[in-house]
C-alpha cells in the first residue's frame, strides 16, 4: 500500500545521531534519568526517533500499549498533515492549475493512504479499508466545494457541504465502535466539524482574496488536526477504561509532541511560502507571516528549554535560515544564478551554527557534525522541492514535500531524546519544605 | 531507484473531479492558466518578485514582564509574588516569609511556555499561612497573576495532586513542556515532628486561559 520509503541514510543517520545522544528508546520515556544513563540500546527495539511513518513495514502490527508513542506522534504527524495537503488541493483549484492539482490530490490521498495504514497496522486490513472509505469523502466533499466555489455555484456548494457536514460524524461513530468506545463521538465528531468549517471558511477567505484571514485559518486548523491525532491516540491506547500507559502522555512525549507540531508546520508554511514566492503570488505576505509566527513558537520554545538568551540566539540563527530559503525563491524566480549561490551559501552557514548551538545546548549528546547533516537534509528538502517546482515537475515537489514534512518529525524525536536527560539533569531537586507545622493535623 | 510509486485509483478519480471545469476565481473554465504557465511567467516577467524583497524572518524574542501578584478569589489568597532562587540542595528555595508566595525565577515566566512555578507556606509555627487553603482548589477555579508592568493573566485549575516528598515527581512538576502552565505548590499530609516539616506536597496544576 505505502508507495514510498523514506531515505535510509537519512533515517540512519538521525537513529545514529540520537542513539549517540543517549542510548535511549522513544518508549522508555518514563524516566529522563535512566535514559541519560544507558549507554546502549538493544538492536531489537525500534529506532526512537523515526517518525511513525519511517518505523515499520506497512503491515506490520502495532500494539497500541507497548507503542503508544509511536502511535500517538504517528497520528498527530498525519492528522495534522491532512491540513496541508487538503488546503493544497483547494488553493490548486482555485487557482486553476491542473497540473499542480493532479500532485496535491495525489498527496492528500497519500495522506489518507498513509492515516488508514497506521489504522491497519492496530486493528487489521478491513477496518483499515473502512476508514479510508469513510476518510475520502473529505476529500471528495472538499474537492467538489472548491470546485462549485471557482465556478461560483452556489447549489454545488451546498451540495459539497452537505456531504462534508455528514462525513465528522460517520468518521466519529466509526472510530468510537473501532475502538470499543475509546474515543468518544462527541470528542471527535465536534473536532472534525469544526475541521470542515475551517476548510470551508479556508476556501471561501482564499477565494475572495483574504490571504490574511486564509492563512490564520491554516494554522489554527493544523493545530487542531494535531490535536485530533493526540484524541484519537488515546482513545486506541486507552481503549474503553481510557488507561493510558504512562508514557502517552510523560513530558518527554509532550517535548517530542511539541517539536514535531512546531517543526512539521515550519516545513509546510515554508514550502508554500517559497511556492508563492516563486510565483510571485499575492498570499506570500499573509503566508511568511504565519512562518514568522511558527518561529516565534519555536524560539519560545528554546527560550523555555535552555534560558531567554537561547530563545533569543535561536530566533536569530533560524531566522537567516528563513531569510535564505526566501531569497533561494526568489533567486529562481528572476533566474538569478549568483543569488541562488549565495542563499545556498547561506544555508550552508545556517547548517553550521544550529548544528553547534543545538550540540551546545545539549551538552554535547548531539555532535555538531552529524546535526548540521541532519539540518542540511532538510535543508535539501525544501530546494529540491522548488527546484521541481520551478520546472514544472510538482509530482516531485510534491513528494519531497511530503516527505520533508515527516523528516521534520524524525527531527524532533531526536531533539526530544537528546533535550530530555538535559533538562533533566537541571531539574530542581524534588518537593520543596512550605510549612511550619503551626496547623499539623488540620492540613 | 524511483521513490514514488503509480498513482492509486482513487487518486485518479479525485484529479478527474477536481479537474473537470477548471478554473480559478472569477476565471472561466477556459482562460485558466496552468502553473507551469504561471512559473514561467512569473520567471520571465519579473526581476523581484513582490514581497520577497521586503521579507525579513523575525528576529526578536520577547518576554513577557516578570510576576508581580497573585490572587486566587476561591481560596481568598491576594499576595506579593517574591523571587525565589534554588538551595545548594538543587531543592527550590521558600519563601522567608509566612503570607507570601514566590516565583521560582529559574524557571518560565508565568504566561510563557512551559511550566511556571510558584510556592508558598501552607501554615507558620503558629496558624495558618498563604497557601493554606490551596488544597481546596477544584478544577475550573481561577487564578490571577500580575506582571510588573500592570497585565493581568488568569489561569484555570486542571486538577490537584498531592504527592509523598519522598517520591516527589519532578519531571512531572517541573519538566518543560511547551504549554503555558503554571504549578502552585505547597506542603500537606503528616507533619513529621522529627524532621519538622510535612511529608507530602500538594501541587495544584493550572492552565493559562487568557
Amino acid at each position: 500500500m505505502r508507495r514510498w520509503r523514506a531515505p535510509v541514510a537519512a533515517s540512519a543517520l538521525i537513529s545514529a545521531l540520537a542513539l549517540g545522544a543517549c542510548g535511549c528508546t522513544a518508549s522508555s520515556t518514563s524516566s529522563m534519568g535512566s535514559m541519560a544513563g544507558s549507554p546502549t540500546r538493544s538492536a531489537s527495539q525500534p529506532a526512537p526517533t523515526e517518525s511513525m511513518a519511517m518505523q515499520a513495514e506497512p503491515t506490520s502490527p502495532l500494539d497500541p500499549k507497548k507503542q503508544t508513542v509511536e502511535l500517538r506522534t504517528g497520528l498527530e504527524e498525519l492528522f495534522g498533515q491532512d491540513t496541508f495537503v487538503g488546503i493544497r488541493v483547494v488553493r490548486s483549484r482555485l487557482r486553476g492549475d491542473p497540473d499542480f492539482a493532479q500532485a496535491t490530490v495525489d498527496a492528500l490521498s497519500r495522506n489518507s493512504d498513509d492515516l488508514a495504514t497506521l489504522v491497519g497496522r492496530v486493528y487489521g486490513s478491513a477496518p483499515s479499508k473502512k476508514f479510508r472509505q469513510l476518510w475520502e469523502s473529505q476529500q471528495e466533499g472538499l474537492v467538489a466545494y472548491a470546485r462549485a466555489v471557482s465556478q461560483h455555484d452556489q447549489a454545488g456548494k451546498a451540495a459539497a457541504r452537505r456531504q462534508l457536514d455528514a462525513f465528522p460524524g460517520q468518521v466519529a461513530q466509526y472510530l468510537h465502535t473501532l475502538t470499543a468506545g475509546g474515543t468518544t463521538v462527541p470528542a471527535v465528531s465536534s473536532r472534525l466539524s469544526t475541521h470542515v468549517g475551517d476548510l470551508i471558511r479556508f476556501t471561501d477567505a482564499y477565494a475572495a482574496g483574504d490571504y490574511a484571514m486564509a492563512y490564520r485559518i491554516e494554522r489554527t486548523d493544523y493545530e487542531r488536526e494535531f490535536g485530533l491525532g493526540t484524541v484519537v491516540a488515546a482513545g486506541i491506547a486507552g481503549g474503553p477504561g481510557g488507561d493510558l500507559p504512562a508514557s502517552f502522555d510523560s513530558p518527554l512525549t509532550r517535548l517530542r509532541s511539541a517539536f514535531g507540531d512546531l517543526l512539521g508546520e515550519h516545513m509546510q508554511l515554508v514550502v508554500d511560502a517559497m511556492g508563492a514566492a516563486l510565483r510571485g503570488g499575492p498570499e506570500f505576505k499573509a503566508d511568511a507571516a504565519q512562518v514568522n509566527a511558527d518561529t516565534t513558537q519555536l524560539a519560545g520554545a528554546f527560550g523555555v528549554l535552555f534560558g531567554p538568551s537561547s530563545g533569543a540566539k535561536f530566533t536569530s540563527v533560524w531566522g537567516d535560515h528563513v531569510d535564505a530559503l526566501v531569497s533561494y525563491s526568489g533567486a529562481v524566480a528572476t533566474k538569478d544564478q549568483k543569488g541562488k549561490n549565495q542563499a545556498l551559501a547561506q544555508l550552508a552557514a545556517f547548517e553550521k551554527h544550529l548544528a553547534t548551538f543545538l550540540s551546545t545546548s545539549t551538552d554535547g549528546r548531539l555532535t555538531a557534525p552529524g546535526l548540521s547533516e541532519v539540518l542540511h537534509m532538510h535543508d535539501r528538502d525544501l530546494v529540491e522541492q522548488l527546484d521541481a517546482y520551478a520546472r514544472g515537475d510538482y509530482s516531485t515537489a510534491y513528494n519531497v514535500a511530503y516527505e520533508g514534512y515527516q523528516h521534520m518529525f524524525a527531527v524532533a524525536g531526536m531533539l526530544s531524546t537528546a533535550i530530555g536527560p538535559t533538562i533533566a539533569a537541571r531539574l530542581p531537586k524534588g518537593g520543596v519544605q512550605t510549612g511550619g507545622g503551626g496547623m499539623a493535623g488540620s492540613v | 531507484m524511483s521513490r514514488w510509486q503509480a498513482v492509486p485509483p482513487a487518486a485518479v478519480a479525485l484529479a478527474g473531479l477536481l479537474l473537470t471545469g477548471c478554473g480559478g476565481p472569477g476565471q472561466s473554465p477556459a482562460a485558466a492558466p496552468s502553473s507551469r504557465a504561471v512559473a514561467a511567467t512569473a520567471t520571465a516577467d519579473r526581476h523581484e518578485p513582490p514581497g520577497v524583497a521586503g521579507f525579513h524572518s523575525v528576529r526578536t524574542y520577547d518576554q513577557l514582564a516578570p510576576p508581580a501578584r497573585l490572587e486566587i478569589p476561591a481560596i481568598g489568597v491576594s499576595t506579593p509574588l517574591v523571587r525565589l532562587g534554588r538551595l545548594p540542595d538543587g531543592t527550590i528555595e521558600v519563601p522567608h516569609a509566612w503570607n507570601k508566595a514566590g516565583w521560582y525565577d529559574q524557571g518560565p515566566r508565568p504566561g510563557q511556555p512551559g511550566p511556571a512555578v510558584l510556592l508558598g507556606h501552607v501554615d507558620s509555627k503558629k496558624g495558618p499561612a498563604v497557601f493554606y487553603r490551596l488544597r481546596d482548589l477544584r478544577p475550573g477555579d481561577i487564578v490571577r497573576v500580575g506582571l510588573t508592568n500592570g497585565r493581568t493573566l488568569v489561569f484555570r485549575v486542571q486538577r490537584t495532586e498531592r504527592y509523598p516528598k519522598n517520591k516527589f515527581p519532578t519531571e512531572a512538576v517541573y519538566f518543560p513542556t511547551l504549554d503555558r502552565e503554571l504549578r502552585l505548590i505547597t506542603c500537606g499530609g503528616d507533619f513529621d515532628y522529627a524532621k519538622g516539616s510535612y511529608v507530602d506536597n500538594i501541587v495544584v496544576y493550572a492552565i493559562l486561559v487568557t
